[in-house]
């Protein structure tokens, strides 16, 4: 049995309550899609857990829409709400994405079952390819929700670590941006090893992924800091 | 009108002045090659696409 999932699971719904806890207590439209994002994030590594006890086809499709489709689009999508407070492109974005992974939701519900041979000593990254059928739609908008939210994500963490650093400001946000980088890179490099067919390092890097980005987020949010977030 | 506020600005520390650009290009350098491997998956260029 692999245990990994379970504490990832743990932290990250502990990391849902930290930000929408602060999303309640300041608002900020950013605070509540990295709170859907990490709860995308929370119910994929979830469902490793359940898919480690019993299978069920439904759980494998939640555990790809959820894990391999929205979380990172989802979270990226509130960094350029961050960074991007003029005008209502973050409006247009979110309109767009939500639209996306509604009919992500749609193509991946209906997606043709192939095999209820399913082995749950192993990892589900390791099989959900023969649990259901993904049509080229389906795997495009993967990659495309992929590339958007790992470029914002990861690239607003370092392009706002780089301002503070630039201008000598808010230390802690500075570091905590860095660690969120680099947070967010580590379940984004597992998945891309399984896209190229590697190592499957997915629930090891999930597991430091959501440690990384839950102390950057704390260390961020740390102090009485006086200008925005 | 909401008041103009000021940032705490804080010393670096000769670490901090050297090593948060070294991190932040590698952070970039790994951003850019997860980025190359997803868009190679893409076009499949990848085992596993």
């Amino acid at each position: 049995m692999n245990y990994i999932p379970y504490l990832s699971t743990i932290v990250t719904f502990v990391f849902v309550v930290a930000v929408f806890t602060r999303y309640r207590q300041r608002g900020g439209i950013h605070l509540l899609l990295w709170s859907i994002g990490l709860l995308f994030y929370g119910i994929g590594t979830l469902t490793e857990v359940i898919l480690g006890l019993t299978f069920n086809s439904l759980f494998v499709k939640i555990w790809y829409l959820t894990g391999a489709m929205l979380t990172a689009a989802w979270l990226g999508m509130g960094s350029v709400h961050l960074l991007i407070r003029k005008g209502n492109a973050a409006q247009i974005l979110t309109w767009v994405l939500a639209a996306v992974s509604a009919l992500a939701i749609i193509l991946v519900l209906v997606a043709p079952t192939l095999s209820a041979n399913f082995d749950v000593t192993k990892t589900v990254s390791e099989q959900y390819k023969n649990v259901f059928e993904r049509s080229g739609l389906i795997i495009l908008l993967t990659i495309l929700l992929n590339i958007y939210g790992t470029l914002t994500l990861v690239g607003g963490a370092i392009y706002s670590a780089f301002l503070f650093w630039r201008k000598k400001v808010l230390a802690n946000r500075m570091f905590g941006n860095i660690l969120i980088a680099a947070g967010a890179l580590a379940p984004a490099s597992g998945g891309t090893f399984l896209k190229a067919g590697l190592t499957d390092l997915l629930y090891l890097s999930e597991f430091v992924g959501a440690i990384l980005m839950f102390i950057g987020f704390m260390l961020a949010t740390s102090g009485k800091s006086e200008s925005a977030e | 009108m909401t008041k103009p506020t000021r940032s705490k600005r804080f010393d670096p520390s000769f670490w901090t002045e050297k090593l948060v650009p070294v991190l932040l290009g590698i952070l970039l350098f790994i951003l850019l090659a997860v980025i190359v491997l997803i868009g190679m998956s893409l076009v499949g260029l990848t085992p596993g696409a």
